[in-house]
């Protein structure tokens, strides 16, 4: 923290030309000084028009709601086998395989049910921050530190060797932060250090749109739901979460509230709304067609920052991992926290609601997964 | 990774504010030839200030771009839109398995109680 103080007083010294420059650049730095100006005109017209429509809040409305009872939820299964950190794992939409990446560069895909290991490939790399399922459950994507995202087709015959089939199918210029198949298995988006998110053709490799916008690393990306259409949220280091119109590349929301970097984007099961956690040790949750942010969940007592979040069924529940070993589960429209979970024995470093929501994994940098119900 | 940043950020830094603050030239060696300017048209992106003016001004302009978009979009109250996220929720509760919590026999994960065939 000290550090970054220090650094924006250097950036502050390091200042505007002095006035002898400005009288003979005037016309370059009238452009520029009115550019400005209207920068921060239009920043302030955004704030004043979503201040109009902020008649109440969410937790308000929700007064009326019943609200929620006790909560048992304890872990039904733990899958042993990753000899390091637990970075990423996602759903088969069969609802009951599961992929998960480690810092070691494993990448296994597990039976949920049996804990049985069925595919196990080790990548080329460590930190393999990134895995997703394919939606034909016939491929996993992966990527980390090799600033790519390969697919692997998964075969039928366990002893065939993964790694043989690989295909290499986004290159980035810094690490994978996050992956995700769109509605089929020939296109993924990618997020990654390098600032940028991009969307590719897993067939031929080539890069379909890019989406540039953010100020630094973007560390997470979620689809809208398939019946609202082409849109996609990400979130990164520069605190803000941005809504994008995949066809065109175009940001078309955007928002910043959040204190600290974003860890996971999450959208609500209608698509109308996504909750984001951050390093700030809150969720928050952000209405698309209010354009703001209606709920924050946090509590004097959460310091620890947010590494996941996911949403139950009906969008009624909230489930956050944090870095403090623990799983907080919040009523969304009361705002309030319902459960608290403990297990893991390191922090919670993924977190997603099975595609039936029966369960919810977690995999944490204990090594272990676990399955909640 | 977050110390490694810090240092490489530091050093760039160390190196514009001894060299670019002020928008003088860095210590000239005898073999530059390079007139003294007022403005100074050194390679040193730092020490360029048509350089750095006409990317901000791209970076400006993109920027206002941006905001006139999003500036632009149609938008519901708040009253209007907690309505129907509270709506929705209330019509998939049901089928919720998480929010209602059905009995280990519906659900895979849950320890089924074993049976005795009579």
């Amino acid at each position: 923290k000290y550090l970054s103080t220090f650094i924006k007083t250097l950036k502050y010294m390091r200042s505007p030309p002095t006035p002898e420059m400005a009288t003979q650049e005037v016309p370059l730095n009238e452009t520029l000084a009115h550019l400005k100006t209207e920068s921060e005109t239009l920043k302030s017209k955004l704030e004043e028009e979503r201040a109009k429509l902020h008649d109440v809040e969410l937790h308000q409305v929700a007064e009326k709601v019943e609200g929620l009872g006790q909560f048992v939820m304890k872990t039904r299964r733990t899958l042993k086998g990753h000899g390091n950190k637990v970075l990423c794992m996602d759903w088969c939409k069969d609802k009951r395989r599961i992929v998960s990446s480690s810092q070691d560069g494993k990448v296994i895909v597990w039976d949920a049910f049996t804990t049985n290991k069925e595919h196990a490939v080790t990548m080329p790399c460590t930190w393999v921050m990134a895995c997703a399922y394919a939606p034909s459950g016939c491929a996993v994507a992966c990527g980390g530190l090799d600033n790519k995202c390969s697919v692997y087709p998964l075969s039928l015959d366990k002893n065939e060797n993964l790694a043989a089939k690989k295909k290499s199918v986004a290159m980035h210029t810094n690490y994978l932060s996050a992956c995700s198949f769109t509605n089929s298995d020939m296109q993924i988006l990618t997020s990654s250090g390098d600032g940028t998110c991009a969307l590719w053709d897993v067939e031929s490799g080539q890069l379909l749109q890019s989406f540039h916008g953010h100020a630094a690393d973007v560390l997470c990306l979620d689809l809208a739901p398939s019946e609202t259409g082409n849109t996609f949220v990400s979130g990164g280091c520069d605190k803000k979460a941005n809504v994008w119109d995949m066809r065109s590349g175009q940001c078309i929301q955007s928002f910043e509230t959040h204190e600290s970097d974003i860890n996971s984007v999450r959208y609500y099961p209608s698509g109308d709304a996504f909750a984001s956690g951050s390093d700030d040790a809150t969720c928050r949750l952000y209405d698309l067609r209010a354009d703001r942010e209606v709920a924050i969940y946090s509590k004097d007592s959460i310091i620890f920052g947010v590494s996941s979040v996911d949403f139950s069924l009906s969008g009624r529940l909230l489930f956050g991992g944090y870095n403090d070993y623990t799983i907080n589960v919040w009523d969304v429209l009361k705002g309030t926290r319902v459960s608290i979970l403990f297990g893991h024995e390191n922090r919670v470093s993924t977190l997603r609601v099975s595609p039936d929501g029966t369960a919810f994994c977690t995999g944490s940098w204990d090594h272990t997964l676990r399955i909640w119900a | 990774n977050f110390s490694v940043d810090i240092f490489i950020e530091l050093r760039e830094l160390r190196v514009g504010l001894f060299h670019g603050s002020t928008l003088k030239p860095p210590p000239q060696n005898k073999q530059t030839k390079q007139p003294q300017h007022k403005q100074n048209k050194g390679t040193n992106p730092f020490l360029d200030p048509r350089g750095q003016s006409s990317s901000s001004i791209v970076q400006a302009r993109r920027t206002v771009q941006q905001l006139r978009i999003e500036a632009s979009i149609e938008r519901i109250k708040v009253s209007k839109a907690s309505s129907e996220l509270m709506r929705y929720c209330g019509e998939h509760a049901k089928n919720d398995p998480l929010l209602m919590g059905i009995p280990a026999s519906e659900n895979p994960f849950k320890d089924k109680k074993p049976c005795t065939v009579l």
